[in-house]
């Protein structure tokens, strides 16, 4: 069995990073901080709320993204946020090395 | 503006990656919608009432009680317990919430709600809780 080279832990570390920033970018949207009862949950030991998975045989990582969304529509939210998030990996330079970005809407704050 | 369903295509065209909805997400929303309707006095029978706010102090995770969903990629399906108030035609109280339901959940998720079971299953008469609070004061006293 292989040992994890340590670059591999680093580089999900900046993606992570990178995504927590596009997160705070996006108003009305932040990271699930909170360990749900019961679930195995996808934490980046830095970024609560990011799970960056892989590297695959291309070496590149797939991500999930849990998120609370207040005062928008989810549909509207998941979209700016995906913008966001592509556009900050892009210009951070890791958009090459990430396949997909799932966003996973974990609750919903509503002004009643 | 586009339809949801248009939304939601948009949506997963601007990059790899799919967005998921939990259900308790899903659920929050019905349980709103639907407790907007006149002549729905509260959702949930009773006992799951207790039960149901007994598991939230516990988990600490609110669970909209009387609501159940099964969510799916882009369909969602929905159950609802009512309470109504006395007094109320039931048939026009249940037809608004199903209405009210399917367009929130459309328009704040982008899913297509394919159905809305409601079952009515108790009835409130604001007299009874008059008389309960009476009580309660008796008690205290």
């Amino acid at each position: 069995m292989n040992n994890v080279p340590l670059d591999i832990l680093d580089e999900k570390r900046r993606i992570a990073l990178a995504i927590r920033s596009a997160v705070g970018k996006v108003k009305g949207v932040s990271l699930v901080q909170r360990p749900m009862v019961g679930a195995s949950y996808p934490y980046n030991l830095d970024v609560p709320g990011v799970w960056v998975h892989g590297p695959d045989a291309k070496g590149r990582y797939g991500v999930i993204v849990s998120i609370i969304v207040s005062g928008m529509r989810i549909s509207e939210a998941a979209n700016k946020l995906r913008s966001e998030i592509w556009g900050e990996l892009d210009r951070r330079g890791y958009a090459g090395h990430v396949t997909s970005i799932d966003i996973r809407v974990e609750d919903l704050i509503m002004a009643v | 503006m586009g339809t949801p369903q248009e939304e939601m295509k948009k949506l997963k065209s601007q990059g790899p990656g799919r967005t998921m909805i939990a259900d308790s997400v899903v659920a929050k929303i019905a349980s709103i919608a639907a407790r907007e309707v006149p002549g729905v006095h509260d959702l949930g029978a009773p006992a799951a009432r207790v039960i149901g706010g007994a598991i939230s102090r516990i988990t600490g995770a609110p669970m909209p009680v009387g609501v159940n969903v099964e969510v799916g990629e882009e369909e969602a399906a929905v159950d609802v317990n009512l309470i109504v108030d006395y007094g109320q035609a039931i048939p026009e109280v249940t037809d608004r919430v199903r209405q009210n339901i399917i367009n929130q959940i459309q328009s704040m998720t982008g899913l297509r709600v394919k159905e809305v079971n409601i079952a009515v299953n108790d009835l409130f008469f604001p007299q009874q809780q008059q008389q309960q609070a009476g009580e309660s004061e008796q008690r205290a006293a």
